[in-house]
């Protein structure tokens, strides 16, 4: 057992980099993109009433 | 809204899948080893950088593919297409390049090789970047999208290049289907990250286009309220 943790041990720091990279990576663009949807969403519902305010009034 | 449902299932698919495949990669593959017997765990890297690469090969051959129905039709939306699917081609790129290179300094003591796999994919790297490199060098906007259409097609050219060079050319990179060498549990485990991958980088797609139709309809919307 001590003879395979020998062999794992030096090799796990670049398993658990590479793990970790594609993880944050993949999170982090899912995380943004819907960040800036959900802001366009809302800049969206107030022009949409602003623009239905302005038809009201004319 | 039909665009937006089907993304988000596909995503969350996505995510099932890769979280299925990297718990199978830990807790069910058997560990590869070396001909002298030792274990070769960065070989675990494997399941998850080939799904990554395989995934920006196909989403790459979507920019060629709206580049030439933008050449064929002028079509503002395949131009927007074929710019979103670069920047998603960019994403996976970048991360099959930082797990190879990962994975070349444990199993090749180098952080960098010159063989004829990392350096077609690296011209791979250069031409995506140089893809946006060139979009943000034109300031007309239909120049800007001929240029790039053009530029997109034939930079897919290296793809399958890169793709089959390893079967055609001597060389150091592993060729992990030329004799079929993966043990049952390890094919499987790969195969539900390959599938996981390439729904997320459908999902991934998909969600860009419809931020770029927001922005566009918002665009509208703005314009609208200024006349």
């Amino acid at each position: 057992m001590q003879d395979i943790y020998s062999q794992v041990i030096p090799q796990a720091p670049y398993v658990i980099w590479a793990y970790a990279l594609i993880w944050v990576s993949l999170l982090g663009f899912v995380a943004m993109v819907f960040a800036r949807l959900r802001r366009l969403d809302k800049q969206m519902q107030v022009l949409e009433e602003a623009l239905k305010r302005r038809e009201q009034q004319a | 809204m039909k665009r937006g449902y089907l993304a988000e299932v596909m995503l969350v698919l996505g995510a099932v899948l890769t979280t299925a495949a990297f718990l199978m990669t830990f807790f069910w593959a058997p560990p590869s080893v070396y001909p002298d017997g030792r274990v070769d765990f960065a070989q675990k890297i494997f399941y998850f950088h080939v799904p990554v690469a395989e995934a920006s090969f196909l989403v790459f051959f979507f920019t060629a593919f709206y580049g030439v129905r933008f050449l064929m039709t002028k079509r503002k939306e395949f131009d927007v297409k074929a710019r979103i699917a670069t920047e998603v081609t960019l994403f996976f790129v970048l991360l099959t390049m930082a797990t190879g290179i990962l994975w070349t300094r444990v199993e090749w003591n180098v952080w960098w090789q010159w063989e004829p796999r990392l350096t077609t994919y690296f011209i791979m790297t250069l031409l995506v970047i140089g893809y946006f490199v060139l979009r943000n060098s034109v300031e007309d906007e239909e120049r800007r999208a001929t240029y790039a259409a053009a530029f997109g097609i034939l930079a897919f050219i290296d793809a399958p290049i890169s793709f089959f060079i390893t079967r055609v050319v001597q060389s150091t990179h592993p060729v992990v289907f030329k004799s079929g060498g993966l043990e049952p549990p390890m094919l499987v485990t790969f195969i539900v990250g390959q599938i996981g991958m390439l729904m997320l980088g459908y999902a991934f797609y998909q969600l860009r286009l419809k931020e770029e139709e927001l922005k566009e309809r918002l665009e509208a919307l703005k314009i609208g309220l200024g006349g």
